[in-house]
């Protein structure tokens, strides 16, 4: 900031509105909550006996490390592994044969060399690696590999057992489709990676590893279209998930959260999704992925606002018929948004807009409810969101019943009682279904929270007040970005080309390029064409 | 978080452009003191309209990048700049809470009549000033995603009137019944002062645009397919209406919209008419206040995304101060200040600045034609 | 940051507690259908209001009683009064929905119209409700009635109004927009649906009134009222009704009966109808030519001329346009005799075909119309005759 002479007086008073508006706010994190990382120590200075006790102080009393020592040839070894991460059947195969059976009986591992040899002979097919620090050690052993030292060997070969149980590949659970592939990622990064890798079998196709949370050590993949992504995005997202110092991470909510632009919004700036089949087509139109070991959800970034209106089934199905749902989506979402509100602030504040007849039914309905109309409002969606949450923590048998049928018979009961009025019912029942249209959960907790401060609005400022916070909506919305995509594009710069996807889905022949927001490398998919058409009779002959 | 510089594409303004136009006047009425005629005056009030636009597009386009404060500093010394700077800020700041007087009436007449105007006026505020602490692309990007709502509505308002039979042609006939001369006097200077004269405000944002060949056509498009919508609006309004209530009435579009009947079931719709002229204050009021911090900023070099909240909450009381009572604001925006602020400050001052600026030039020209020749 | 948090709790605060002002909740609100001016004893106007009980317009709810509430109040300023009736209800009067405004014969007569600039300024009070006048009584008996459809007074006039219009032209479907513009109009006057009420006043105050299949008491639509210079100054029959439609170019369907035979008649329905007015200035007096093109159908005959023949339909052509020409010229002739007021807008028209003219003699219009020459010209066709050919009675004629 430039101390000019007219601006010397109203410095402090800046400073002040700086520090108010805390646009470029970052806080310092005080440094205990960092941890220390381990010492690196090579293995080369340590005796054998000194080794093992760094490794079994290092993992403390627990039960499950096993150190044996084995015999190959005349040389002794240790072999350190946790054997509930290993697959304990195989690695006792593995002793008996290749180690102590098939090799030679003279022979001696008495250097690095030797240890290098031996490996390429038995295990240069399944895959081994020396290591030489003890953090390596002790972070293979935590990954679930076997790790065997020689007496008097500079380093230490490690080897892969681990055991991967885990869900086998079955339906997603969220989002379903009629038509389309029904397998779903699962807890096991690599499997995942496996069934992307299955429908895009292409060279092009790079992940990236990165071990986040301090503590955790979490494996975290990123994945994209070396051809066709951003490099410039690429980038950011490369080192956006270096500079995560977290010490923990499960799902890939915590890492959406750390990733995705400081912005205080309820909206989702990144989108997640089950189904291999979307991740596949979000890789294809240049999109990246973030897969997180342990969560069957992956991150899809750059996310804008049209994309969590679409659903992977969309392309499977007739384009008219997708038009028409996407249609609905974007009507669904409105009304779930507005209209408890519109119901408040057209009772409440403008009866005249209501044509006669209607109105002195509802008057008629109305007449011996005790609450104004927004209290009502707030009861009856307030009950059913206490139901819905209900019906997501109850054990599948009964929750899928309880929903929305609870919710009308409730609403019902409600009315007959007198606490609320019938066209309420009406009004709470269309507004929750209307919200289960989105494929996106996210999305949808977005529109959900919203209503409640369109209702409230309502209640003080009528249909006018809805207006107001509609504009704000908006306006907020266009301020967003998701790694510098605005999360209104495409139409919000308004980007011609990209509008055959957004609000009606044109046929497959005819999108032939990529989103240009995202400026991919390669932007076209395809050639233009048309459909195919029945062959032209040639000229001269009869049809 | 990097500031990035803001760029609006060709379609926000275009789309800022309209909506700015159309602001208050589409419900407002304009030229409705010619009578039946009311709708040759927009037209006439197009041409010139486009004269002013191609006007402000050559001023800006002798010094690409400037806005009109930088332009007068290139003109003047600072200190002068300085002083012109606080007459347009506050002329902008001025502008700004008198159109937003102009809704606030519209919402305390038709709409809300029991809820203070402070607090109508001031909720508005409070989303104009979150808009341009956002930053003007996010304006533009509002203006853009509303719309084609409201040249929706506008569009359906049209239809259902035709449809119920409330347009009577014969209202507007017969045609240049009392000669030319009532409608000339309605257009100067009263409608290129209002809305065409306005486009001043333009002048601070211009500076953002990238390719000036191309905005000048589509700043040029879009003041016509303005004055063809604000147009068609006043011929609906003096059709439906008919002469007399519509130059009786404060709000005619928003009448009119109350004719509509189709089946029972689609009446009432003012709602329609508050949404569209919600959005073009919105917009309008954005553009003067942004042309107003610009001035600020110009002044005290501070960005002025800082002042954006206080300054909007400052609007909104000035709102309430500058008139006691609805016939008080009319006058004094019809008669008071168009001799006083708008022909001065959007058509003299201007000219004379081309002209200097025009002058600097050729001077600079020529020093340089001189320092080739040695 | 905490700043902003503190400046966000005091708006909330704002919001919250302030109150919301304009909160009407649908249980304080009465809507009102219909609204009576008479001429009051004490003070200038006597303000009667139809208010429905919502309840019993609801087949639901319904329990026998009342449906609407009539109540009046006498005051100098309508305005006034009608914030006053929480005097007799107990919530407040919504009158966005006001169906109908019946206005008495006396008021009009003295040209006490000034009210109406109250029904056109306030917010509240739309467009979209018929104006009729009272004949013959005071303007509150026609909202004191029960009634068949709806079992409210406004309720059913005012779908009866539009439906007369529609179906043979009775209404003339007048919006305070419309008669304000009228009013000040020099080169129209305006005129409104008269009506009256039918039989017993008393009996018709009660609920037992709708019980029987003949109702004691029913408002009828009689006449039409023409104003000049504001004030109520005579009834046209309802025949004359639909010829000021029709000249108006407001006619939608009707129904004519001419004489084909003495004594016998045949009845036509108009489908479509335009009308065309010119109206010039021409020695030193009004032209007037009102040219009319009409479609229809044959609906009934009692004559036995075969009705299939080129010939028969020919001469029932001819016939419909010379009656109906006379009859309508006879309508006009009899407003200009007998009111000397331009109900037809004959002057309106005049301001857009030969404006000059009129600007000179605007001033005096009335006076004008009444010496104008007047030319009426039908020309009907007659498209088809119902799903029956040759009439029965030819046969039997035979």
């Amino acid at each position: 900031m430039e101390k000019t002479k007219e601006g010397r007086k109203g410095v402090k008073g800046m400073n002040y509105f700086k520090k108010l508006m805390s646009i470029n706010g970052k806080k310092e994190i005080p440094s205990d909550v960092v941890p220390t990382k381990a010492k690196e120590i090579g293995i080369d200075h340590l005796t054998f006996e000194a080794l093992k006790e760094i490794i079994n102080e290092t993992f403390g009393n627990t039960t499950d490390l096993q150190s044996d020592v084995i015999r190959v040839g005349n040389s002794e070894g240790c072999i350190y592994y946790l054997e509930t991460v290993v697959n304990t059947e195989m690695l006792k195969e593995m002793l008996g044969n290749t180690l102590e059976n098939s090799a030679d009986k003279d022979i001696v591992i008495a250097t690095v060399d030797d240890l290098q040899e031996l490996s390429k002979k038995s295990f240069g097919v399944s895959g081994y690696k020396l290591l030489k620090t003890v953090n390596h050690i002790v972070s293979s052993i935590l990954e679930g590999r076997i790790v065997i030292v020689f007496r008097g060997v500079g380093q230490a070969l490690s080897l892969n057992y681990i055991n991967s149980e885990g869900r086998a590949v079955a339906e997603p659970t969220t989002q379903t489709v009629v038509r389309g592939p029904k397998d779903s990622f699962v807890e096991d990064a690599s499997t995942n990676i496996n069934l992307i890798r299955k429908r895009i079998k292409n060279h092009h196709l790079r992940f990236e590893k990165f071990m986040i949370g301090n503590e955790t050590r979490t494996n975290v993949y990123m994945g994209y279209m070396y051809s066709i992504a951003n490099e410039k995005i690429v980038a950011e997202v490369r080192s956006r998930l270096n500079e995560i110092d977290i010490s923990a991470v499960f799902e890939s909510a915590n890492i959406e959260e750390l990733i995705t632009d400081k912005s205080i919004t309820v909206f989702p700036l990144a989108m997640n999704t089950e189904r291999p089949d979307a991740v596949a087509t979000y890789l294809m139109d240049s999109k990246i992925v973030i897969i997180i070991d342990g969560s069957p959800f992956v991150l899809i970034v750059p996310a804008v606002l049209t994309d969590f209106f679409t659903s992977p089934e969309d392309n499977y199905q007739n384009y008219f018929m997708s038009s028409f749902v996407r249609l609905i989506r974007y009507i669904s979402f409105m009304i779930g948004l507005i209209m408890p509100s519109a119901y408040v602030g057209v009772l409440t504040f403008h009866p005249e807009l209501l044509p006669t007849t209607l109105l002195l039914s509802v008057i008629a309905q109305r007449e011996d409810v005790p609450f104004p109309a927004v209290v009502e409002v707030f009861i009856m969606e307030i009950t059913f969101e206490i139901l819905r949450e209900a019906g997501v923590r109850m054990p599948r048998a009964v929750g899928q019943t309880v929903s929305i049928v609870g919710a009308l018979v409730i609403g019902q009961a409600a009315a007959e009682a007198g606490i609320i009025s019938n066209i309420m019912v009406i009004i709470v029942a269309i507004t929750a279904i209307a919200n289960f249209v989105f494929p996106n959960y996210n999305f949808a907790n977005a529109s959900r929270l919203i209503r409640f401060v369109l209702i409230i609005v309502a209640s003080i400022l009528g249909l006018y007040g809805v207006l107001l916070i509609l504009v704000f909506m908006v306006a907020h919305l266009s301020s967003l970005r998701s790694f510098g995509v605005p999360y209104l594009a495409p139409v919000a710069p308004f980007i011609v080309e990209d509008q055959k996807d957004v609000f009606v889905r044109l046929p497959i022949w005819s999108i032939s390029k990529r989103p240009s927001y995202l400026s991919p490398n390669i932007k076209n998919k395809q050639k233009p064409q048309g459909s195919p058409s029945p062959p032209k009779p040639e000229s001269g002959k009869k049809q | 978080m990097i500031m990035l510089t803001e760029k609006l594409s060709l379609t926000q303004i275009f789309t800022m452009i309209i909506n700015f136009l159309l602001g208050s006047s589409i419900v407002v009425g304009v030229g409705i003191e010619a009578k039946r005629d009311a709708w040759l005056v927009v037209l006439i009030g197009m041409f010139i309209g486009l004269i002013i636009m191609s006007f402000y597009l050559y001023l800006m386009s002798l010094l690409p990048g400037k806005n009109i404060y930088e332009i007068i500093e290139y003109c003047f010394s600072r200190k002068v700049a300085v002083l012109f700077a606080l007459v347009y800020l506050s002329y902008f700041i001025y502008i700004s809470s008198r159109v937003i007087r102009d809704f606030g009436e519209l919402i305390t007449s038709a709409i809300l009549p029991a809820t203070p105007i402070e607090f109508t006026i001031l909720m508005l505020m409070l989303v104009i000033g979150y808009i341009l602490y956002l930053g003007i692309e996010v304006l533009g990007r509002t203006a853009e995603i509303f719309s084609p709502y409201m040249f929706l509505f506008i569009l359906l308002l049209f239809i259902f009137l035709y449809a119920g039979e409330k347009i009577n042609l014969t209202n507007v006939q017969p045609i240049l019944s009392s000669g030319i001369k009532p409608i000339l006097k309605s257009a100067i200077p009263s409608i290129i002062a209002f809305p065409y004269g306005e486009l001043i405000a333009f002048t601070v944002i211009f500076a953002h645009i990238g390719d000036f060949k191309i905005t000048r056509r589509v700043c040029l498009i879009s003041v016509f397919v303005a004055s063809l919508i604000l147009l068609s609006s006043v011929f609906l309004i003096i059709a439906t209406l008919g002469e007399n209530t519509a130059a009786r009435a404060n709000f005619p579009l928003l009448i009119a919209a109350r004719l509509v009947s189709i089946g029972e079931f689609l009446e009432r719709i003012d709602v329609l008419v508050v949404f569209i002229m919600m959005l073009g204050i919105l917009i309008k009021s954005s553009v003067f206040l942004y042309g107003g911090l610009k001035g600020i900023e110009y002044i005290f070099k501070i960005p002025y995304r800082y002042f954006a909240m206080p300054v909007s909450c400052i609007v909104a009381m000035f709102s309430i101060f500058i008139s006691l009572d609805f016939s008080d604001h009319l006058i004094e925006g019809l008669n008071i200040d168009l001799f006083i602020l708008h022909v001065p400050l959007e058509f003299i001052v201007p000219i004379f600045i081309t002209f200097i600026v025009l002058v600097k030039k050729w001077k600079k020209q020529r020093k340089e034609e001189k320092g080739l020749k040695v | 940051m905490k700043k902003i948090g503190v400046f966000l709790c005091i708006l909330n605060c704002l919001f919250l507690l302030t109150g919301c002002w304009d909160r009407k909740e649908l249980a304080e609100i009465k809507v009102v259908a219909g609204m009576a001016i008479d001429k009051g004893e004490d003070a200038k106007y006597k303000v009667t209001v139809e208010a429905l009980n919502a309840m019993e317009l609801n087949t639901q709810y319904a329990s026998g009683n009342a449906a609407t509430i009539v109540e009046g109040i006498e005051g100098n300023s309508i305005s006034e009064i009608t914030h006053l009736f929480n005097e007799y209800f107990a919530q407040f009067l919504i009158y966005s929905h006001m169906k109908l405004l019946v206005i008495s014969e006396e008021v009009a007569s003295a040209g006490m119209l000034d009210f109406i600039d109250f029904l056109e300024r306030n917010r509240e009070i739309r467009d979209d409700f018929n104006i009729i006048i009272a004949k013959d009584g005071k303007a509150e008996d026609i909202l004191k009635v029960s009634a068949h459809y709806r079992k409210a007074s406004s309720l059913k006039i005012s779908p009866q109004l539009d439906h007369l219009l529609e179906d043979w032209g009775g209404d003339p479907g007048m919006s305070i927009i419309n008669f304000i513009s009228e009013l000040t109009l020099e080169g129209k006057e305006p005129v409104l649906a008269a009506v009256r009420l039918k039989g017993d006043r008393e009996k018709g105050k009660s609920m037992e009134n709708i019980m029987q299949v003949t109702p004691d008491a029913i408002v009828v639509v009689d006449s039409l009222a023409i104003f000049k210079d504001r004030k109520l100054v005579g009834f046209l029959s309802m025949e004359d009704s639909r010829n000021y439609l029709w000249i108006r170019n407001d006619l939608k369907t009707t129904s004519l009966s001419v004489e084909c035979k003495k004594g016998d008649y045949s009845s036509v329905r108009v489908t479509e109808s335009k009308t065309e007015v010119t109206s010039k200035w021409k020695n030193n007096k009004p032209d007037i030519h009102v040219k009319i093109k009409a479609e229809g159908y044959i609906e009934g005959t009692q004559c036995y001329k075969s009705v299939d023949k080129l010939g028969t339909i020919e001469k029932y052509e001819k016939l419909v346009n010379d009656t109906f020409s006379q009859k309508i010229k006879d309508t006009i002739s009899h407003v200009q005799k007998q009111y000397q007021a331009d109900i037809f807008g004959f002057g309106e028209v005049m301001r857009r075909q030969d404006y000059h003219s009129f600007m000179k003699v605007k001033d005096n219009w009335g006076e004008e119309f009444s010496n104008a020459d007047v030319k009426v010209d039908v020309d009907f066709v007659l498209r088809r005759s119902g799903i029956r050919s040759k009439s029965f009675l030819t046969e039997t004629e035979k």
